[in-house]
């Protein structure tokens, strides 16, 4: 990982959009500096989809813009376009054709053409492990190899921001670590500025140097994964109450001096509280909801990881 | 360029392995040409078939032709299937005008009277009997039409001549030698003689009347199209056509993998995407155009006539077709709206346009209604060229008129393209 600070590469600044009724990204600022990989997690139905969209260039938001480098990013601007690499969620390929015609093809269509051509064309098979299979076609591939061609066709032309979607879905063990491979040693060989949307928490951890957490179109935090983890202290407890006894379990429980917080759960009979340790705050939790005759339904650990971050700020998991 | 170069070889890949898509642009227009040329041909045949259900409109020229000209007019108008027009604009139609309407495809088949068919008849010569220079009513034909349409017309002609020629000379004739032989007789008896006296109806021995086809003016040959001509030009049309459900699968199927977003992503404006949608397709329907005409020609003798008009009309057609394609994708909502919808405007405007039956025998606000299908004037464009022997200059009208069809629908097309 390359966590240098040279600059911002991509900026978003006040992007909303609108389908509708519905605000699916809601006023998003947002940098990614050159050179680091940048996760933005968040549930399905979370504004990923829509707010790198935007950041690729495919439409215009309804309010707020888009820049790489100096350039502003829309669907009309072609010079900003050529800097980004876009890996769509979807196998954005033509199964009857062969991985190498594909590849061709979507080379042309970035202009690139001849022997330069044909030389990429062999370095992206070369970098996705697919050199071998290159002239069967799209169709025929394994899920993950399928992946990792799509993957491919967003580096024939060298970008300097590439943008990936969301990259692991549905694909095998082997070629899941394929693709960490490939952006780790894209970031760290080449240089290249990375966005990456999932939401698999390992991922995050293992791939970003900052991290986004997008929840309802809005980014609800924003730092590297181990600040963001920190900030949880040593975890979190998540308890299941009468929602009666709602004000008065957080008044008893906030007094704690083990407790850090006391803030809603994903529902209103469950609450999160966060401590310095989570295990040790348990006992003392316990003795002070026995103490006030405060019944508890349910209680569970979280360890501070991304979930718990994911869950301490959204007040729901990632997985809901 | 490059991007369309890159659509094209992407398409022409993608059709190669696309075996239904091969069937549809290819095997059915040639099967439509073939089954329906073998199986109607009697119906292209000289004498064959008896006139279509509705009357047929023939335009006449009596001019200076006189009372027998009304009197054969009069009586073609009585007979069951045929409807003469006389006028134009509240005027009597010059033997110009007939030709001028046949020569723009207006009317099928029309009749000019001679001048002076009339004083012709009431010649003492022919009452004497000498033999004089007949005169000749012509049947101006558009070469294009078939004798199924032309064949009543002709005979009913030739019978209503014989009948009220015939009439008037045994009339004349009759009245002559009575004139003669009678002239030294008393009154009385030769008002008996004269009221026994009958014509046979019929005049007997050949009449100084006779009629001739020929093609309007301007137009080169004179013959009816064949089966091959008709259906080559028509199932060509329709064939060409049929690259819209083509069209439709493919910006669809692109839509669905997310590809068709991946190139809204890609340094490319949204008309050069569309563009590029449509070039391959261009080029599918010319080499669809070509092996259906070459069909025609190695297999069964078709004479193309002027090549280069063909080219004019072929390469106006295809922008028409592969503008319908594009623009329907842009109209429908899913993919199989699209292709549902793209047969029933095809095979509907086909209908229309005369691919199944010749225009000109549908009543005259369904031929209206045609005018609006660019099929109509892409076989009008066809047998302008392969019927009436027309170069370039010929076509230019029904090329133009593809041209304004291609645009209209490219520009719907364009304006409704969305890329997911």
């Amino acid at each position: 990982m390359n966590s240098g600070d040279n600059g911002t590469l991509l900026r978003a600044g006040g992007v909303v959009h609108r389908y509708g009724d519905l605000t699916a990204v809601d006023d998003v600022t947002l940098e990614v500096r050159r050179g680091e990989v940048f996760g933005l997690l968040g549930p399905n139905g979370a504004g990923k989809s829509t707010l790198i969209s935007i950041c690729s260039g495919m439409f215009e938001p309804t309010a707020g813009q888009v820049t790489v480098g100096d350039r502003q990013v829309s669907p009309t601007t072609r010079a900003a376009k050529r800097r980004i690499g876009v890996v769509p969620q979807d196998i954005a390929l033509y199964e009857k054709l062969s991985g190498r015609q594909n590849l061709r093809f979507f080379g042309r269509v970035y202009g690139l053409g001849g022997r330069r051509l044909r030389e990429r064309v062999e370095t992206v098979l070369e970098i996705v492990g697919l050199s071998d299979r290159g002239n069967d076609q799209a169709g025929t591939y394994s899920g993950g190899m399928q992946r990792r061609l799509n993957m491919a066709a967003g580096l024939l032309h060298e970008p300097e921001l590439l943008i990936l979607d969301e990259p692991t879905v549905g694909v095998d063990p082997q070629s899941r670590n394929h693709i960490f491979d490939n952006v780790e040693r894209l970031n760290r060989d080449q240089g290249v500025t990375i966005v990456y949307t999932t939401h698999y928490l390992e991922e995050a951890e293992r791939l970003c140097d900052r991290v986004a957490i997008i929840d309802h179109g809005k980014i609800v935090a924003l730092d590297t994964p181990r600040a963001l983890i920190e900030s949880l202290g040593g975890g979190v407890i998540q308890i299941g109450i009468d929602p009666g006894q709602r004000e008065q379990v957080t008044e008893s429980l906030s007094a704690l001096e083990s407790v850090h917080a006391v803030g809603p759960g994903p529902d209103e009979r469950s609450l999160n509280i966060q401590a310095s340790s989570a295990r040790h705050a348990l006992v003392d939790v316990m003795q002070a909801m026995n103490a006030a005759a405060l019944e508890v339904e349910t209680v569970r650990i979280l360890e501070p990881n991304l979930e718990s971050v994911f869950l301490r700020f959204t007040g729901r998991s990632l997985r809901d | 360029m490059r991007v369309t170069l890159a659509f094209t070889i992407k398409e022409f890949l993608l059709l190669l392995r696309d075996p239904g898509g091969l069937f549809v642009l290819f095997l059915m227009p040639v099967m439509f040409m073939v089954v329906f040329s073998l199986a109607l041909g009697g119906l292209f045949e000289e004498g064959a078939a008896e006139g279509s259900a509705r009357a047929l409109e023939v335009p006449v020229a009596i001019g200076g032709a006189g009372e027998v000209a009304e009197q054969v007019v009069e009586q073609l108008d009585a007979t069951q299937g045929l409807a003469m027009v006389r006028e134009q604009d509240g005027q009597p139609l010059t033997a110009d005008q007939v030709a001028r309407l046949i020569a723009d495809g207006e009317y099928p088949v029309g009749v000019v009277f001679p001048e002076g068919l009339t004083a012709l008849l009431e010649d003492p010569r022919i009452l004497r009997g000498e033999q004089v220079k007949p005169l000749e009513v012509d049947v101006i034909v558009d070469p294009a039409t078939t004798a199924q349409v032309t064949g009543p017309l002709e005979g009913a002609l030739s019978a209503v001549l014989q009948q009220v020629v015939g009439r008037r000379l045994g009339e004349a004739g009759a009245t002559a030698w009575f004139e003669q032989v009678a002239a030294g007789l008393p009154a009385e008896v030769r008002e008996q003689l004269a009221a026994s006296m009958q014509p046979d109806g019929e005049g007997e021995g050949a009449l100084p009347v006779t009629t001739r086809r020929r093609v309007p003016p301007g137009v080169e040959r004179e013959q009816f199209p064949d089966q091959f001509q008709q259906n080559a030009a028509s199932y060509t049309v329709m064939g060409v056509f049929f690259i819209a459900t083509v069209m439709i699968e493919s910006i669809f199927r692109e839509r669905r993998s997310g590809a068709m977003r991946r190139l809204r992503a890609a340094p490319v404006g949204r008309a050069p995407i569309v563009i590029s949608k449509l070039a391959p397709f261009y080029v599918v329907n010319l080499i669809q155009i070509v092996i259906m005409f070459a069909i025609a020609r190695l297999a069964f003798g078709l004479d193309l006539g002027f090549i280069p008009a063909v080219v004019v009309v072929s390469a106006a057609l295809a922008l028409a077709a592969t503008g319908l394609g594009i623009a329907l994708a842009g109209v429908a909502r899913s993919e199989t709206q699209g292709t549902g919808l793209a047969v029933i405007v095809v095979l509907t405007t086909s209908a229309l346009g005369g691919v199944m039956v010749p225009r000109f025998i549908m009543p005259e606000a369904m031929q209206q209604i045609g005018n609006i299908t660019p099929q109509a004037w892409a076989i009008q464009g066809y047998q302008d060229v392969l019927v009436r022997g027309q170069g370039v200059g010929g076509v230019w009208l029904e090329a133009g008129v593809l041209l304004i069809f291609a645009a209209v629908f490219t520009a719907l097309g364009v304006w409704r393209f969305r890329f997911d």
